[in-house]
Formats: C-alpha cells, structure tokens, sequence
C-alpha cells in the first residue's frame, strides 16, 4: 500500500473507439490529482496523446476490437495486467468506467490482495437496456449525476455525484485563440457539428440536414470526428476537424449541434454554448432521448431528433406524407432556428446551472476508499 | 477454509482448466472468479501464458520498438507482414492504433514515469519479465529507429 498522504489510483475506462468512459476518468484523474493522490489511467483506447498532454501517466491495453487475439484471452490479458499494475505502482484502488465490467475486470477483482475496486458507470439507462447490477466485489459505485437534475430512483450501495466533466468554462480559450487552434479562419461565424460515433450510424444523414441548416443561417459548419475514426464525408462547404479535447474550444463556434451522449452535453452546458442536442438512436444503453428532452424542457438546449434515414420508418400523414419529420416537430432548421433566436435566454439559463463538482466528489470518494 | 481444502480445490481447479477445451475453461474461470471473493484463501490457478495468433509452427518473436516514430514503426510492420513469425510488439508510441491488427505492449516512456515519481528501469523491468511470461518468445529483436530495415529471416530465424 502507497504512504496514506499520497494514493495512487488506477483507472480503467472502457473505451475503445468512443471516447465516453475515457473523457470521464480523465477528469476525475484531474480531480485525483488536485487531491493529492496520483492517478494512472489505463487507456484500452488508443488515444493515448491527449491523455499524456494533460500530465497524466498512461498505460494502454488495447481493447478486444483493437488486438487479434481471441475474446478468452484478451479477458486473461487483462486480469493479468491489471494485477501487474497494481503491483508495479502499488495501487491503493482500482476504478472501472465502463457500461458493464468486463469478465478481466472481475478476475482481477477476485484475487487475493487485489486493492479496492470501485465502478463509475452512467445512471441514465434506457428502459429497454439489460441493466448491469452492481457485481459482487466492487467496494464503490459511483454514478455521475445528468445536468438535467434528472435522478434516476435511488439504488441502496450506488453513491450519487453531481455531473462529472473534463473542462467547464473556466478551461474555456478565448474565441479568437480557439479559433486559430482549429486553424480556422478569425473572421468566419462558426457552428460545430459534433455526433460522435453517430456519424458513421444513423445520425450520418443528419450532419448534412444540419450542414444545410448552419449555410442557410450564413455560418460555416465545422464537422467534428473522432482522432480514432476513419475520416467521415463531409458535406459541401463544411470544414472538417479531428481534435481532442474539443471542449475548451467551444468558444470557437456561434452554436453547436451535439449528439446527446453525457459528456458532451455536460460540457456544453458547462461552457455555457447555444447548442442543438441531438439523440443517437444507435446508442445501446444510454438513454440519450430521455437527456435530450430533459434540457430541452429545462431551456438549457434545443432538443432535435432526425427523421429516420429510411423513409419506411418515417409515420405518413392523412395524404401519405410523411408527417412532421421527427419527434420533436423540427426539422434541423427549426431546431437551428430556435436554437439561434433564443440564443441569451439559452446561455442565461446555462449560467444559471451549478458548478458541477461530481469529478472532485467522485475523486474524494475513490481517495477514501484508497487510503 | 482450511489450506488442505484450499489445496484440493486448487488441484481440480487446475485439472480441470488443463483438460477442459479454452472456451470451457475459461467459462468456468469467470465463475470461479464470481465466487472467488468469498474464498479469498482460493489462490489463482496457474496458465497464464496468451496465445499469439498465428501458425503454431511459427515461432513467437518479442520485437521490442521503443522510443521509435510511428511512421517508423508503421513501416516496420508493413516490411515484416509475411514473416513466418509471430509477432509480439514492445511499443511506448502515441498511435498505437497504428498497429491495430498486431499484439502489442504498450509502455510508458521514462519521462513519464519519471514525472509521476516512478523509477523506470524497475517498471520497464517488471514489464519485461511479465511480457516475457506472457508470451514464451523464443527470440527477442531491439530494432532500431534508423537505418535499413531488418531482414525478415534475422527475426524470425532460420526455418527449422
């Protein structure tokens, strides 16, 4: 065990191509830091630059979809490291993040010795998701708090914290200086089109309905993609960038349209940005519905569900139409619209939010458990 | 539990991992190890070894890449494809997504380790050892970050 004043703690997102659990571990590790304890984030994703640039220490198993070897053993793979791990920086506790802990995670877990482990995992499943109960062996579960105030109802053993985020708006540069990070232009109006892994599902079609959407308003559309992912296509007289963290950079943008997964939401909201929330249908727990129109009825954001890519999907009108184009009555230039025309009243009600503490107080919470 | 009981079980369980095909095996791992908090005595069985994909008859090779480009390292892989080895990479780049369909260890750069108050040799070290354990190679290659590129039968040997 490491002196009590100074815990290490090793953090095990589960990412392999999004970037979800991974953003969420590297801001408690910020927190950890702050705490005196010294974090090692074992990245399963490959994004493994950033991480670094933050100050942080990395190690890296690649992921199951990243490695040729066969399922059985890349779980025993990951048993093993993660007891290596503990030994090598004598870790005080271990925290997984991730939907449901991986049969490695649990080995590892279960062998003598083995430090405290503890899970964070979101609170906001769909009502059709397989839950995953909190498995026998973990000390700690932590749930992050939604921006929302939306509270699940209380599971006896899962601590609540407040919203869990990288960067907020304090870490936020300056528009012009984000702007030329982006290596885009000073004088252009800018609006950020950012659907995460949604880009290559159905939410591929949407990025050119809102592409359209930002020309006709007379701003130039920024395509955000992941470092990890292939290059998407990109609409005609839209800009493509690949950077992360994008949150510090959001000051770069007049209004941005996210997909509606935690932490980018989170951000948003914290960096205080006019945004179009936009759920992706494809995401298998996370109930990005339900986050979508609770900020939409908090007037922290504008809510906007794409029409199904297939018209077959889409319900027809009385004339066999189809009938408003999606659920929330919006197309994307209605929501952009929106979105713009209520511009102050969106950014007055986003400052109107808390500062949200959840990494610190999930930092305290996994301190305690490592001392 | 007594260790007498806790050395039987331990006995079986590792009979039974060695006779049992991998899938089983390691179907009845996972539930030992759901159970195993409640018999913390129940030491973990050995057969830790991974098998490296490929041709069996091929011998396992550490290639250990540290400190180099990813554009080198990129074309190390590229130039030893078709190799009759099989590969196991000792890497500390950034990009390791650039050898996504290769096995890798990942380790991080002495600086780091320094910064973090960690002393790099024992951790580099460590690694070795386990990696070594891990992966039985029968030979281990440093290659380099300049000059021309290996031949291809100085790592994988002479055909046996």
């Amino acid at each position: 065990m490491t002196g009590a004043a100074a815990p290490r703690v090793l953090l095990v997102p589960s990412n392999g191509v999004g970037l979800g659990h991974l953003t969420r571990a590297a801001a408690i590790a910020r927190r950890l830091r702050e705490a005196g304890a010294t974090p090692v984030v074992c990245a399963l994703s490959p994004l493994i630059g950033p991480l670094r640039e933050l100050g942080l220490l990395v190690e890296h198993v690649p992921s199951y979809t990243a490695t040729p070897l066969p399922r059985w053993h890349w779980q025993r793979l990951l048993a093993q490291q993660l007891g290596h791990l503990s030994t090598v920086y004598d870790v005080g506790a271990v925290v997984f993040d991730g939907v449901a802990p991986y049969r490695g995670v649990r080995q590892a877990m279960a062998v003598e010795g083995a430090p405290p482990y503890a899970w964070v995992r979101r609170g906001r499943w769909k009502a059709d998701a397989r839950r995953s109960e909190p498995v026998g062996g973990f000390r700690l579960v932590i749930e992050p708090g939604e921006v929302d105030g939306a509270a699940p109802p209380a599971v006896r053993g899962i601590h609540r914290v407040e919203p869990v985020l990288l960067a907020d708006h304090r870490d936020l540069l300056e528009g012009g200086a984000a702007r030329a990070r982006l290596d885009l232009p000073s004088s252009g109006t800018y609006g950020l089109i950012s659907f995460g892994t949604g880009v290559d599902g159905p939410l591929g079609p949407a990025v050119g309905e809102m592409a359209a959407a930002m020309l006709d308003q007379g701003i130039t559309p920024v395509v955000a993609a992941s470092p990890l992912a292939k290059p998407p296509a990109v609409p005609s007289g839209a800009l493509l960038r690949r950077h992360y963290p994008l949150a510090p950079l959001l000051a770069a943008f007049e209004i941005v349209a996210v997909a509606a997964g935690y932490n980018s939401v989170a951000e948003v909201v914290a960096c205080r940005v006019p945004a179009v929330i936009v759920p992706n249908p494809a995401a298998a727990t996370d109930d990005q519905a339900a986050r979508a129109a609770g900020l939409d009825a908090r007037g922290l954001a504008v809510a906007w569900t794409p029409a199904p890519p297939d018209p077959s999907e889409r319900s027809l009108g009385p004339a066999g139409r189809p009938e408003r184009p999606n659920r929330a009555g919006l197309a994307a230039g209605d929501a952009l619209d929106r979105a713009l025309t209520h511009r102050d009243d969106l950014i007055a009600a986003m400052s109107a939010q808390p500062e949200p503490r959840g990494a610190q107080e999930a930092a305290d919470l996994i301190v305690e458990l490592a001392r | 539990m007594t260790g007498r009981v806790a050395a039987v079980l331990r006995a079986i369980y590792g009979w039974a991992l060695r006779v049992l095909p991998s899938r089983a095996a390691d179907g009845l791992r996972g539930i030992v190890a759901r159970w195993r908090h409640y018999f913390p005595s129940l030491e973990p069985a050995a057969g830790d070894r991974i098998a490296v994909p490929g041709e069996p008859a091929h011998p396992v090779v550490l290639l250990i890449a540290t400190g180099l480009p990813a554009e080198r390292l990129a074309r190390l892989r590229d130039h030893l494809a078709g190799t009759p080895a099989r590969l196991v990479w000792l890497v500390d780049t950034d990009e390791p997504a650039r050898l996504a369909d290769q096995v890798i260890e990942w380790l991080p750069p002495s600086d780091d380790l320094r910064r973090a108050g960690m002393d790099p040799e024992a951790v580099h070290a460590a690694r070795l050892l386990l990696v070594e354990q891990r992966y039985r190679p029968r030979r281990v290659v440093v290659l380099a970050g300049t000059g021309p590129l290996p031949d291809p039968l100085f790592v994988s040997g002479p055909p046996r």
